[in-house]
């Protein structure tokens, strides 16, 4: 079974770049534009990997971490924050809200693909 | 890299943005003129400049992702408060909205775009000049597991509202997880009208299994009783944002043990109370996203257009057949029904129709965006402070009039900033106020658009007018003796004519005037100007809706059918014989109060006709460009039709004065009269109304 990523991004154009290169990897990826969509999906289907950009309007990629480590399946999901460089404040504070790896924008295919697989194994590991 | 877009996605996208990013500063403007501050305009920039350097990044547009990589900079500083926003950070931040623009159009043309180093310098210099440290805002009471999932400007927005003497509430809401997006949109709007939000917090524990429930942290002015009670019907609770003292910090993990009793708010204070959470009662909708806009090539729906003008044709052809059955007499029960099946197809078409004519439709709030940003800009230059007042944004008109009127509006504008608005001290000598005003109006009229552009400026000098045609040689002192005061205003619109270059003699317009009033004529539209002196200029434009179908009189003369844009007719009319004069060997008659110069289209196509003498009557059709009006000559009107343009063969497109071509019902091929060339050549070279006939012989 292929791997089920939610892109919660609110960048149109950053979101097509990451799902053409995840399903070009055989990922099936989902897309929420924003918080309040990724929250509707979360609670009623299966992700292995959430990948969440830190910096969005209303609901942040901190909460949306916090949500998915505090939901029931909170073990088993990956999470990968992405984000800019100058967001260092951001960035640690998702970490500590429970995401497994940080990606930095502007990032490259191989660069991206290495950062799922690390958040992955580290879930694996914990578990 | 295994993604490959099409650089033709880039240039629009990334247009969207900027303008946005330009709109987002014209708030912020505005915000800045009132003594106040828009956090939320400010956000948006940031977000619009964000989103842009994604955009560059994956395009490799390296000028424009270097830029926008400096002003994100500049504008993160901004939004956190430690760069302070002054009328010259605004000016750096404008001057980047027209350097994009000139990136994008070499990134499309694939030319060096401009220089972007010395830009660069001034963003940088931005964020040199750091505001003086701010004392850090305490933020009591308020608990670390809210803290602890806030952004850095978020948490900044928070200290912001404490600092501003604001209260802090905690607004819980639970929504039907499908209905969240339209739930939260209704919520979000109501919430505004309070105060700022500052974050969405979601609680993983909700209500029931196919709920969510959030809190909300709301800065307002506003007392709780009175958020509270205008927030009841949403089905919200209220409550104050202070920590629960019998709750310790927890420290978390990055893997929280699922046992624990977790609850966002739940180390937050107060428990809601029983009967404290009302439904929301959004209706159950769609899973589909806010956001359901696509991207259409025009191309496309000119094509759409086209087949459903051959819908029409076909629709006339079997008209036509049901008709000659009719006359036949067999059947008539089935002619009859026939024809009312015919109705019903025939307004089918027209709401096809209509619905991709709305399509094409975009508000003109967009280029008067742009407008308001050369006043700004244009106004600072001429040393002239300037108020524009913008109304009918929302009107709506085909894309790609729209994008044709940027330039002709730009030029009309800096026409009022130049030469209608008068100095400082010239205004307040003139008892007026010291800030000129320019009204930039939209609204529909019927089935056209009509855009005005006034000014409170010292108006068109006639004799000034009069004088510089002279200086030029454009007209000679009899041809002005002959003209009208309207006549004389409108010789601005002369190509050539300008009173800028005379030292001294500053009053007057003329700059790209005739370039303005090609653009229109080109848009099938009209203009006129009306001044007063001393009290300022009105120019009004009106324009048709859309250019891709028109609607058009059919005419006939001498057994020929042609088709006139109703767009330019303006009026018909019926004259006799008696009511034509002649002046200087050609026809004209008199019509409120004005000389019209009349065509005879039989003659100008050199068709076979009957002497005109024979005909008791003739139908004069009144057709205007710009600000000019003759009157067409004809034998019949037919009616109105609604045209699909096509192009014409090679063999006419050498005629003047043919536009194009089009088919009538029964596969008929009509010629559309081309009115633009039509008048031009009855205005003629020297601007003067001389008569059509005049250059067709005798």
């Amino acid at each position: 079974m292929s791997v089920r990523v939610l892109l919660v991004e609110d960048s149109r154009a950053m979101r097509a770049y990451v799902s053409a290169i995840l399903e070009a990897h055989e990922f099936e990826v989902e897309e929420a534009e924003n918080g309040f969509e990724a929250l509707r999906m979360l609670p009623r289907e299966h992700f292995d990997v959430v990948v969440a950009d830190v910096n969005m309007p209303d609901v942040n990629g901190i909460e949306l971490t916090r949500f998915v480590r505090r939901g029931p399946r909170q073990a088993e999901i990956a999470v990968l924050v992405i984000s800019t460089d100058a967001a260092a404040h951001d960035v640690e504070r998702a970490m500590t809200a429970g995401a497994n790896g940080f990606l930095p924008k502007p990032f490259t295919e191989q660069q991206l693909l290495e950062a799922i697989a690390n958040a992955r194994s580290r879930v694996q590991a914990s578990a | 890299m295994s993604t490959t877009r099409s650089n033709t996605e880039f240039v629009p996208e990334a247009q969207e943005v900027v303008e946005e990013f330009s709109r987002r500063l014209l708030e912020l403007e505005a915000a800045q003129r009132s003594g106040g501050e828009d956090p939320e305009a400010l956000n948006a920039a940031f977000r619009a400049i964000h989103s842009l350097k994604g955009l560059a990044g994956l395009f490799a547009a390296g000028p424009i992702a270097t830029l926008s990589h400096s002003l994100e900079n500049a504008l993160d500083g901004l939004r956190l408060g430690r760069v302070a926003l002054t009328p010259a950070t605004l000016d750096v931040l404008f001057e980047a909205v027209e350097t994009f623009a000139a990136l994008l159009a070499a990134f499309e043309h694939g030319d060096a775009g401009p220089e972007i180093e010395p830009l660069l310098a001034r963003v940088a210099g931005l964020l040199g000049a750091p505001e003086p440290e701010r004392a850090t805002t305490e933020l009591p009471g308020i608990d670390d597991s809210i803290l602890g999932v806030l952004t850095e400007y978020e948490e900044h927005r928070l200290r912001e509202n404490v600092r501003l003497g604001r209260s802090l509430f905690r607004v819980h809401a639970s929504f039907d997880l499908l209905a969240i997006d339209v739930g939260i949109e209704g919520l979000k709007g109501k919430l505004k009208e309070f105060g700022e939000v500052i974050t969405y917090l979601p609680s993983a524990d909700a209500s029931a299994e196919d709920r969510i429930d959030l809190d909300i942290l709301l800065g307002s002015n506003a007392e709780l009783a009175l958020v509270a009670e205008a927030l009841a019907a949403e089905g919200v609770s209220v409550h104050p944002l202070v920590r629960d003292t019998g709750t310790a910090p927890r420290p978390r993990t990055a893997a929280t043990p699922a046992s624990e009793p977790t609850r966002t708010g739940g180390v937050i204070v107060e428990a809601i109370e029983p009967g404290d959470e009302l439904d929301v009662g959004a209706p159950e909708v769609s899973l589909r996203s806010l956001s359901r806009t696509v991207r259409v090539d025009l191309a496309r729906l000119d094509h759409l257009m086209n087949l459903i003008g051959e819908l029409g044709i076909v629709h006339a052809t079997i008209g036509g057949s049901a008709e000659g059955l009719r006359r036949r007499g067999a059947a008539p029960d089935l002619a009859r029904q026939l024809s009312g099946e015919l109705r019903t197809m025939s307004r089918q078409i027209a709401l096809l129709q209509q619905a991709i004519l709305d399509v094409r439709m975009v508000p003109l709030g967009q280029v008067f965006d742009k407008l308001a940003r050369v006043v700004r800009k244009l106004g600072r230059d001429a040393g002239k402070e300037i108020r524009l007042n913008i109304t009918g944004e929302e009107t709506e008109l085909d894309k790609l009039i729209v994008e044709e009127l940027s330039d002709p509006l730009m030029h009309m504008i800096r026409n009022c900033i130049d030469h209608g608005i008068e100095s400082r001290s010239e205004r307040l000598a003139a008892g007026k106020a010291a800030a000129g005003r320019i009204d930039l109006r939209a609204f529909q009229r019927g089935s056209r658009v009509v855009i005005e552009v006034e000014d409170d400026g010292r108006g068109m000098d006639l004799r000034q007018i009069r004088d510089s045609a002279l200086r030029r040689g454009l007209l000679s002192e009899d041809d002005l003796r002959e003209m009208t005061p309207q006549q004389v205003i409108e010789l601005v619109f002369m190509p050539g004519f300008t009173t800028r270059a005379t030292p001294g003699a500053l009053s007057g317009r003329g700059v790209g005037m005739d370039v303005v009033k090609t653009n229109i004529s080109r848009l099938s539209g009209l203009i006129d100007v009306n001044t007063a002196v001393g009290r300022g200029t009105v120019f009004s434009i009106t324009l048709p809706v859309t250019l891709a179908i028109i609607q058009a009189l059919v005419v006939q003369t001498a057994g020929q059918t042609f088709c006139i844009p109703l767009n330019s007719v303006i009026e018909s009319l019926m004259v006799s014989p008696s009511d034509i004069r002649t002046v200087e060997g050609a026809e004209v008659i008199t019509l409120h109060g004005k000389t019209l110069p009349l065509c005879h289209l039989a003659r100008l196509f050199e068709l076979r006709t009957g002497t005109r003498a024979t005909l008791a009557r003739n139908y004069v059709i009144v057709v205007g460009l710009a600000q000019h009006r003759i009157g067409l000559v004809v034998d019949d009107l037919l009616g109105q039709h609604d045209v699909v343009i096509k192009s014409l063969g090679a063999a006419l497109r050498q005629v003047p004065g043919i536009a194009g071509a089009t088919e009538l019902g029964g596969g008929r091929t009509v010629l559309l009269i081309d009115v633009a060339a039509l008048v031009e050549e009855a205005v003629g070279r020297d601007g003067t109304l001389a008569s059509v006939e005049a250059s067709h012989g005798p």
